[in-house]
């Protein structure tokens, strides 16, 4: 009995050692992506959107700015979000919130926070960032009315002037 | 004579000195008879001279008896032949290189005396010194060192066959090529044998056309009942390539042959625009050239310059309904904006007639093919027009936008560039500037005063002559008759077709369009030769300031770091913001930098 006990115990102790090796190695990877991810970003050029990472040092936490589409009732906008990348990125969805108030039905007005299908049940690793933010913008044109969060902003949304009105309201440079 | 000197024991004493009597007569004989002659293998030529006169002169030296001694010194003269030989071959390494394949005999020479010699590392170094002095310089041209490199794969392997000495040697010469910046062009106007400015084509006619070969991967193949050990001074990162064709390897210079294939579209696209008048033999040959390629590169990676050959056939097609509905005189090239490498755009509109031409063609075009939709890339293409004047008739074959101008001056004679630039859209001043000057060279326009062009409905003979009003006459009988214009077309596929990318720019243009502003400052950073990561850091910065707001400098320079390869110093960012506030793109208010909106 003893014999096993002292068997085990070093080997427990030698599975925890690699087990934190693993996730530092994960921190690293995850970390590479993301500066992966910040390269490819600005080295596109999609024009409205934009991110950099909030400070230097830490690549978890980012910025990102988007104008609202030509053509739609936000265009001449801008707004900002923040994006908090999980550890485990990317296979859990970073969390996005407006940081500027966007009245918009699938965005929490005073939170900022947003529903949108791939950032929820819907990610999946192979988004990125940019994908992200593409989404986003065009969520800002074609809001999914079906499911809001702001149950005014989707009543309102047939009506364009009453809800620009509602929408500059709100709206506040950062 | 040495009978007495053996006589009296002194040649056992002067041995030495009778054998280095021998060596220095075999260097300079050797040196005399072999510089120059790469032609033959000069091995044989020089034993036999051996055999013939030095052994009968060691012979007389040496005694009878001492024949057993002599065994020893020929072997080692017969070395140092080959030693001196080789040493003559490296040195002139680099030039019989050049001279390749007239150096045959010179190759082979190396490759028997670096059995017997080993001089293996010093012919490696002597010719990547060769090579770094004087090929992989500014001053060569790339087609010159993409030829020179070619020629040493095909030297290397003849004289080390597994090819170690040619990786060696070609690992600078393909990195320096990697990081100049029209190699691929190179390399693609030789495969579609675009030899017009001359100069000799990399591949051999002769050599026939094999798939890629994916050189990368060197699985050994266990089963390879001739497999042989890697020599013995490979290096760890050594990989026998299999004796694989030239375009192979030129291909495997850069990691994929996506890049190629890119540069190939944008080639194509140049010399299908640049056919005139419908000439369809070339369009044939161009055919041709990518059936030949398909072989290479594969046919899904093609696929688009199919397309791009189909629209050209199309174009035909159309335009010979178009015109039997409807007789007109322009004949575009329609081409499917999806498939063809960005083309320059303009935002000129033709002016008068021109435009009436094309709005009537593309009605009939709609009305052929309802689901698509022509979208006119005026600047592309020529005109032929003939210009009535009251004294002479004026026929040119003209671009566009000289075109366009001369036909404004069928509403009035006198205009001021700025008019005639707001005429045609917003074009470049300069642009504009380079097109009137054509009329004036062919005397049909004049700048006077300056920046202000008239008409000469009269041809002066007298260009200092005086000038009165009267003699410009009025503009009575003008009129402008276009011949045959040939306009681009594009099509939309009914999507809006947003903002113009122009294709027939190459990769590299746009590279450096993506980079032009960075450039305009680039000067005040004098650092590293090819600043490759560093071209980002404009970018960097943009979307540092877009999303933080306005930063100080020593924020700018830590977030920086996160710019793969960002190396400059505080007072270079310094510098490099200064020239962009300059520009205009930034802005600095009590220490904070803001993008300029």
């Amino acid at each position: 009995m003893e014999q096993l006990t002292s068997s085990l115990a070093p080997s427990r102790s030698a599975q925890k050692s690699s087990v934190t090796a693993s996730s530092q190695q994960g921190a690293g990877s995850v970390a590479k992506r993301l500066s992966n991810e910040l390269m490819t970003l600005m080295m596109s050029s999609s024009p409205g959107i934009s991110a950099f990472p909030k400070n230097d040092g830490n690549l978890f936490e980012w910025v990102g700015t988007i104008e609202g589409p030509p053509e739609t009732i936000y265009a001449g906008l801008s707004f900002k979000i923040s994006i908090l990348f999980p550890s485990n990125y990317p296979y859990v969805a970073p969390s996005i919130k407006f940081d500027t108030p966007c009245y918009h039905p699938n965005v929490d007005i005073t939170g900022g926070v947003i529903c949108l299908d791939i950032l929820q049940d819907k990610w999946s690793a192979v988004y990125s960032v940019q994908t992200i933010l593409l989404s986003l913008q065009s969520l800002l044109g074609e809001p999914n009315n079906a499911s809001p969060l702001n149950p005014d902003a989707a009543a309102l949304w047939n009506k364009p002037d009453a809800f620009k009105v509602q929408l500059l309201k709100h709206y506040r440079l950062l | 004579m040495f009978g007495e000197f053996e006589e009296l024991g002194l040649i056992d004493r002067y041995e030495s000195v009778i054998a280095s009597v021998g060596y220095e007569h075999i260097e300079a004989h050797v040196l005399e008879t072999c510089t120059g002659q790469w032609g033959n293998t000069m091995l044989d030529v020089l034993r036999s001279w051996m055999s013939d006169k030095v052994v009968p002169w060691m012979l007389s030296v040496v005694a009878e008896e001492a024949r057993s001694m002599l065994q020893g010194v020929g072997s080692r003269f017969d070395f140092h032949i080959n030693k001196t030989l080789c040493d003559l071959r490296t040195r002139e390494i680099f030039d019989i290189i050049i001279d390749f394949p007239d150096s045959m005999g010179a190759l082979n020479d190396l490759k028997d005396c670096l059995q017997r010699v080993d001089q293996r590392t010093a012919l490696v170094t002597a010719l990547r010194k060769a090579n770094r002095k004087r090929l992989l310089h500014p001053g060569a041209d790339t087609k010159l060192i993409l030829s020179q490199y070619v020629a040493t794969i095909k030297c290397l392997r003849i004289v080390d066959p597994p090819g170690v000495l040619l990786f060696k040697v070609a690992d600078p010469i393909r990195r320096y090529l990697r990081d100049r910046p029209d190699t691929i062009r190179c390399i693609v106007a030789n495969l579609v044998g675009d030899n017009s400015d001359g100069g000799d084509a990399l591949v051999d006619e002769n050599e026939p056309i094999v798939p890629l070969q994916q050189v990368m991967d060197s699985m050994d193949d266990y089963g390879d009942p001739n497999w042989e050990p890697e020599p013995v001074d490979a290096g760890p990162e050594f990989r026998t390539n299999k004796p694989s064709d030239v375009i192979s390897t030129l291909v495997s210079i850069y990691d994929s042959k996506d890049l190629f294939v890119k540069e190939l579209q944008v080639l194509l696209a140049q010399r299908l625009l640049a056919i005139k008048d419908g000439n369809f033999e070339r369009v044939e040959k161009e055919r041709r050239n990518i059936e030949i390629l398909k072989i290479r590169f594969g046919e899904a990676a093609l696929q688009v310059c199919e397309v791009m050959l189909k629209d050209m056939t199309d174009s035909k097609r159309i335009d010979g309904h178009v015109q039997s509905q409807k007789a007109s005189n322009v004949h575009p090239t329609i081409i499917s904006k999806h498939f063809w490498p960005a083309l320059e755009s303009s935002d000129m509109v033709m002016p008068g007639q021109f435009q009436e031409l094309q709005d009537l063609y593309a009605q009939e075009f709609t009305i052929f093919k309802p689901d698509k939709k022509l979208k006119w890339l005026p600047h592309l293409g020529t005109v032929r027009l003939e210009l009535q004047l009251d004294d002479r008739t004026v026929e040119a074959d003209v671009l566009p936008l000289e075109a366009a101008f001369i036909e404004l001056f069928s509403k009035k004679d006198e205009w001021t560039l700025e008019e005639l630039i707001a005429g045609v859209g917003d074009i470049d001043r300069s642009a504009a500037f380079k097109a009137l000057v054509t009329w004036v060279n062919m005397g049909v326009l004049k700048e006077d005063p300056e920046n202000t062009f008239v008409l000469l409905e009269r041809a002066e003979e007298d260009v200092s002559g005086k000038r009165s009003p009267e003699e410009w006459g009025v503009s009575a009988g003008t009129f402008w008759l276009p011949i045959d214009s040939s306009v681009l077309a594009l099509i939309g596929g009914g999507v809006n077709v947003g903002p113009e990318l122009p294709p027939v720019i190459t990769a590299q243009q746009q590279q450096a369009e993506q980079m032009k502003v960075y450039w305009k400052v680039r000067p005040f950073i004098p650092s590293q030769p090819y600043p490759a990561p560093k071209l980002t850091i404009r970018q960097f910065i943009e979307g540092m300031l877009t999303n933080l707001g306005g930063l100080p400098l020593d924020r700018i320079q830590t977030m920086l770091k996160f710019a793969p390869g960002y190396d400059q110093s505080i007072e270079q960012l310094a510098t490099f913001m200064e020239a962009a506030r300059r520009e205009g793109l930034v802005v600095v208010r009590d220490g904070m930098w803001r993008l300029n909106k």
